[in-house]
């Protein structure tokens, strides 16, 4: 190792690679970040980003090649590295059970330094969740949350920071202002190395590297990448190489929904306790339509959909999902809807066709219909030959499509789906839509939540919700007219901002 | 409720206990290596009780207690010494925990009309080595007392000592059998009752439970589908835990097979019944695991499975009444070990019949699909 070359550098990785048994997670992979930079990676599911940071922060040794970080060996000087680092895993790493003081003092007490000795760092950050610090950290929005593991990453001052897709299931607006505080860090000094699924998060960063089946296949500032590809956007060149063979273009297809409500609700409220989740919501949906729920982390969304799937019951309101009364015939309404929930859904520990079988099984649906339905929802994914594998061994994307398609097994009029591309790379998100668009124009009625704000210009009307109740309700078209503004993200951020619960 | 439903739930059941690594081979060795060990070391016969006999009468009567005490399985001599002083340091030293002091003319005194008393003093400190060690001692020293004197002046010699603790001189098998039956129960408490509650809180844990709950599927079928393959594991572990006992230990039930099965199968329901309800009220592993423990515990321990009713305090007694497994043990060994008929049983599987019914309809219950 010599130090002439690595101390120009904050990370340096020269030909790493890493499997785990016949799977290789990563190969050959080399490059550089310089001091001060906010670097991202890039890539799909099972890429090998996350095997990558696990490298650099000293939790996985290479099989070959080297990697130094501040110019450490991230093997043989992993004691003096670990000091230097500061690494915020995908799941966020905070014991929900402590407050928020707690979570910090201990994080602080771990690496040996007082809270005050970093506090300058984070005090900015700090700063936005202090109205919170005695609350348990189980109890805080995704946003909050996620801030707080910001800190507790920081409290030791480290000069690199590994966080490994920070954002995931973090509404926009506080996905903005996390953002926001890497660039703040940035100025200070702080090397960040970043991993997301967001293209427009990846446009954030200095320089970008696209990485696929343990490859790097592009690193370049994003502008350049877009220069060089001839392309509009940082998603169609992410795109462009990992599918090629896809078409770029806009996604939106029409679907013209017939007049007939599929959910009816009216003042539809939900308390816990003193808290009022969800606040006298009125809104139907018609059928065959594609309705976007949206609204930012903890507006309530959850809760609404688990009132219109019957696994909750309303404080008060009343409402009809596909023709039956959501307060007295919740177990009529199960029989005719299909849900697809944040969490996945499927058995890891049972093949695909065993989940088909079960979830047929248990909508009373026969053998022989299982047999016929199964096989052709899994011939339209192009599935069927594979549906002995283990769900486990599937990559995310498939599960998602899988899950999607399993909870349309016993033909239901409207499917729920409670964010379904959380975490998800733009190719299978696209793939996801297309399947979206099928199933609608089928007749089928979509709800639909997400953070994505260009799938919210897919959805044929969208809801956006703030604190417990819908402040806009309307086509995608007609919400930018009225909010004057160019994207939905845009009507989504003015809507947010005002938000009075900022939780 | 629908059987074609409940016999999906019931394969998907057996699916992931059959695919997991772990489980299966669990329910196999766990009744071999409990059955196997546990008869061995959980005996609470105690054996080799260190003795000191302090001897100030020097006597041939001295000399054979001394041999006698040597003699037996249970008891060994440490030393035979004049002093007091030398034996309570062999107590503090820990080498024995019984003193028996032959007062000077003891021997003599035994044919006057006022006998001297032997001296015993067990160790409180080990008190079950003391206690037990006493008692071993207190029944040699009556057996050489009836050797040497005419059987009428022994028995009122023996008496004034009160020596009546010839049951614990029982052979070590008795105990053993005594525990057989006690083990198979805590076995069929912790697998039926324990792997339904961890399964149901996994699938709360890993969040597939809420695409059940948007199901339609009934209440009592999907409890019904979640209790019924731990009741099929439980035929089995029983079944291999009393082949076990009959192939190693030579304990066959004395009543008839009926009996045992009967009983059991009542008692696999109440318990995996239990293990249900307590997983519909936790949100966590760690919370349910510790639910189920305080009551495990309760029930091993107050059920008269380790130690008998009997010797509780009466206001514990009136407890165990509420008890399930207390019927149940009362079964087996009456089972086991008297070979009662059914007819005596009758109360027994009655409080059974009443708890399992009582089990289910909680687990039935306590299961909300809506919040």
């Amino acid at each position: 190792m010599s130090d002439q070359a690595t101390t120009s550098k904050a990370i340096s990785v020269s030909n790493v690679s890493k499997s785990y048994g016949k799977v290789k997670a990563i190969q050959d992979v080399s490059f550089d970040v310089a001091p001060g930079e906010l670097f991202g990676l890039i890539g799909p599911d099972g890429a090998g980003k996350s095997t990558l940071f696990r490298i650099l922060v000293t939790l996985l040794t290479p099989d070959s090649g080297e990697a130094t970080v501040e110019g450490l060996n991230t093997v043989g000087d992993y004691r003096r590295l670990r000091k230097e680092i500061g690494y915020m895993p995908g799941h966020f790493s905070l014991y929900p059970d402590l407050t928020v003081e707690e979570n910090i003092n201990f994080f602080a007490s771990i690496f040996g330094v007082s809270r005050q000795e970093g506090y300058h760092l984070i005090a900015p950050i700090y700063e936005q969740i202090a109205p919170f610090k005695d609350r348990p950290a189980g109890k805080l929005s995704g946003g909050m949350k996620q801030k707080l593991a910001l800190c507790c990453a920081l409290i030791h001052r480290p000069k690199v920071l590994f966080l490994d897709e920070p954002t995931t299931g973090v509404d926009a607006v506080s996905r903005q202002e996390f953002w926001d505080l890497l660039s703040q860090l940035r100025q200070q000094g702080i090397t960040i190395l970043v991993s997301t699924p967001y293209m427009d998060e990846a446009m954030r960063c200095q320089r970008v590297a696209l990485i696929s089946n343990g490859k790097i296949m592009e690193i370049d500032t994003p502008q350049g990448l877009i220069d060089r590809y001839h392309l509009p956007t940082i998603e169609d060149v992410f795109i462009h190489l990992m599918a090629p063979d896809k078409p770029i273009g806009s996604l939106y297809r029409h679907i013209t929904p017939t007049h007939h409500l599929a959910i009816n609700v009216k003042d539809l409220t939900k308390r816990f306790g003193s808290f009022t989740a969800v606040d006298h919501i009125t809104f139907s949906v018609e059928k065959g339509e594609i309705f976007g729920f949206l609204g930012a982390n903890g507006a309530g969304k959850t809760t609404a959909i688990k009132m219109l799937c019957g696994l909750s019951f309303p404080t008060s309101g009343s409402g009809t999902v596909a023709g039956y009364d959501i307060t007295r015939q919740a177990e009529e309404i199960k029989r005719h809807i299909g849900y697809m929930s944040q969490r996945f859904s499927l058995y890891d520990d049972l093949s695909v066709w065993q989940n088909i079988e079960f979830f047929g099984g248990i909508y009373g649906m026969t053998r022989q219909e299982v047999e016929k339905r199964g096989r052709e929802i899994l011939e339209e994914l192009n599935f069927y030959d594979k549906r002995h594998d283990l769900v486990a061994d599937i990559p995310l994307g498939w599960k998602q499509k899988l899950a999607f398609s399993v909870a349309l097994l016993h033909r239901p009029e409207i499917v729920f789906l409670d964010e379904p591309t959380g975490g998800v790379d733009p190719v299978v998100r696209r793939q996801f839509w297309e399947l979206i668009y099928q199933t609608a124009a089928k007749g089928v009625t979509i709800f639909v939540t997400t953070h994505y704000m260009d799938e919210a210009e897919y959805c044929n009307r969208i809801s956006i919700m703030v604190a417990g109740k819908i402040e806009a309700l309307d086509t995608p078209t007609n919400l930018k007219k009225a909010y004057g503004a160019q994207s939905i993200d845009e009507v989504f951020r003015i809507l947010a901002r005002n938000n009075p619960r900022n939780e | 409720m629908k059987s074609s439903i409940l016999a999906v739930v019931v394969r998907k059941e057996f699916q992931q206990f059959f695919r997991n690594p772990f489980l299966p081979r669990l329910c196999l060795m766990f009744p071999i290596v409990i059955m196997l060990i546990m008869p061995l070391v959980t005996n609470m016969e105690v054996k080799h009780v260190g003795v000191v006999v302090v001897d100030n009468d020097r006597q041939e009567f001295s000399r054979q207690l001394a041999n006698s005490l040597r003699a037996s399985d249970y008891l060994s001599l440490y030393e035979v010494t004049p002093s007091y002083a030398t034996a309570i340091h062999a107590i503090e030293q820990g080498d024995a925990d019984v003193i028996v002091d032959i007062p000077d003319g003891f021997y003599k005194s035994l044919f006057t009309a006022e006998p001297k008393r032997l001296k015993l003093s067990g160790n409180a400190v080990n008190a079950t080595k003391g206690t037990f060690g006493l008692q071993y001692v207190q029944a040699v020293v009556g057996r050489i007392l009836a050797e040497e004197m005419p059987a009428s002046r022994a028995s009122m010699l023996a008496s004034a000592m009160t020596v009546s603790t010839l049951h614990l001189f029982n052979p070590t098998l008795d105990y053993r059998y005594y525990m057989i039956p006690a083990l198979m129960i805590m076995l069929i408490v912790m697998l039926c009752g324990f792997l339904p509650a961890l399964n149901i809180v996994s699938e709360k844990e890993v969040g597939t439970i809420e695409q059940i709950n948007v199901s339609p599927i009934s209440h009592l079928t999907f409890t019904l589908g979640k209790v019924l393959p731990y009741w099929i594991i439980g035929l089995v572990v029983l079944t291999v835990a009393m082949t076990i006992a009959w192939a190693v230990y030579g304990l066959a039930p004395r009543s008839s097979i009926g009996i045992i099965y009967g009983a059991s199968a009542l008692f696999f329901v109440i318990m995996s019944c239990f293990g249900i309800t307590i997983a519909n009220g936790s949100q966590t592993m760690q919370q349910s695991m510790f639910v189920m423990f305080f009551f495990v515990m309760i029930f091993i321990l107050m059920s008269g499975l380790m130690t008998p009713i009997q010797s509780m305090p009466s206001w514990a007694q009136t407890i165990t009444y509420a008890i399930p497994p207390r019927y149940y043990i009362d079964i087996m060994r009456a089972g086991y070990l008297r070979g009662s008929s059914f007819a005596e049983l009758l109360p027994q599987f009655g409080m059974l019949a009443a708890f399992a019914v009582v089990f289910a309809l909680m687990a039935v219950f306590s299961y909300r699909k809506q919040s």
